[in-house]
């Protein structure tokens, strides 16, 4: 394999891996803590300006998972861990899309017509349910893809 | 010279308590591994907002409001450092004699005197009613450091397994 006989390039991958990892877990969760009124003043379209650096970092994600599975593609199919965030991933991919196209978007809507938003406990759930699938799913479970992985 | 006070450092790193702990039991070393990763992402994610504010992006954040995310960057760096702390006493060996973590170190080291030099050229001035510096190119230059320094930070981090 190309990615093997480079030494650099698989550290190389697990970086651009974990940088957009680190992105969409951390965009996500200062949504959430908009939502919750933190900071208060920092209008929400700011928020909805921020999906296209979101989807350009899940982009960057599935390009170098890609190539970090055809790496270990053996250890990762028999792995507990990868199905879990595999699966994880798509229901995140779904919440995420709920969160920006019917919280984030009617919010900034409401705020160009000079009105305040304040979130709904239906938006808060929807924030907090992707920052819990991004956070503890898709990341613990990408560290602990590393631990249970069986011997090849 | 060097070498011993390496060879000293590491041995005592050997000797805490913490490192007793860490390698008696095999689950605090992954905990730390995950939670240094959440502190970069609420670290990157905040100064994500910050510093592209900085350089233009977010034009319709107000300056002044989005540093209200800095005390959540503190916040995720401090886990990084009780955690990352933990995990170089349990393998002083790794990451003493890795030139990532000594680079990694250094580069920590560079973007907090940058944050100091935002908080002290940018912040203070802005918050004192000069709204001059909101188009300075010392806001530019700190926002942009400060993204590249964090991203080279992530970067040395995950090259201490291999250099």
């Amino acid at each position: 394999m190309w990615i093997d006989h480079s030494g650099w390039f698989y550290p190389a991958i697990l970086i651009v891996h974990a940088l957009g990892m680190c992105v969409m877990a951390g965009l996500t969760c200062m949504i959430v803590l908009r939502l919750f009124g933190f900071p208060r003043q920092l209008p929400m379209v700011v928020y909805n300006e921020t999906l296209p650096w979101l989807v350009g970092a899940f982009l960057i994600n599935a390009a170098s998972g890609l190539l970090l599975f055809i790496h270990d593609a053996y250890q990762l199919i028999h792995n507990i861990a990868y199905d879990l965030k595999m699966i994880s991933l798509f229901i995140g991919l779904g919440v995420t899309w709920v969160l920006y196209r019917d919280v984030l978007g009617p919010a900034s809507a409401l705020e160009a017509t000079g009105e305040t938003y304040v979130a709904s406990n239906r938006d808060k759930g929807v924030g907090l349910a992707a920052v819990a699938i991004w956070w503890f799913v898709v990341i613990a479970s990408g560290r602990f893809i590393a631990y249970l992985t069986p011997p090849s | 010279m060097l070498h011993s006070l390496l060879s000293e450092l590491v041995a005592w790193a050997g000797h805490t308590g913490v490192h007793n702990f860490m390698v008696k039991y095999p689950m605090p070393f992954v905990v730390c591994q995950t939670l240094h990763f959440m502190g970069l992402s609420v670290l990157l994610g905040a100064l994500i907002i910050v510093d592209l504010r900085g350089l233009g992006v977010f034009a319709r954040a107000p300056l002044l409001e989005t540093h209200k995310l800095v005390p959540l960057a503190i916040g995720g760096f401090a886990v990084q450092l009780v955690t990352g702390a933990c995990m170089t006493l349990t393998n002083p060996t790794t990451y003493f004699v890795s030139k990532a973590f000594w680079i990694k170190m250094v580069l920590i080291l560079l973007a907090g005197l940058n944050a100091l030099v935002y908080e002290i050229f940018i912040f203070r001035p802005l918050a004192a009613g000069d709204t001059a510096v909101e188009t300075s190119g010392m806001l530019k230059l700190t926002s942009a450091l400060s993204l590249f320094l964090w991203v080279a930070v992530l970067m040395f981090g995950r090259l201490i397994a291999y250099i």
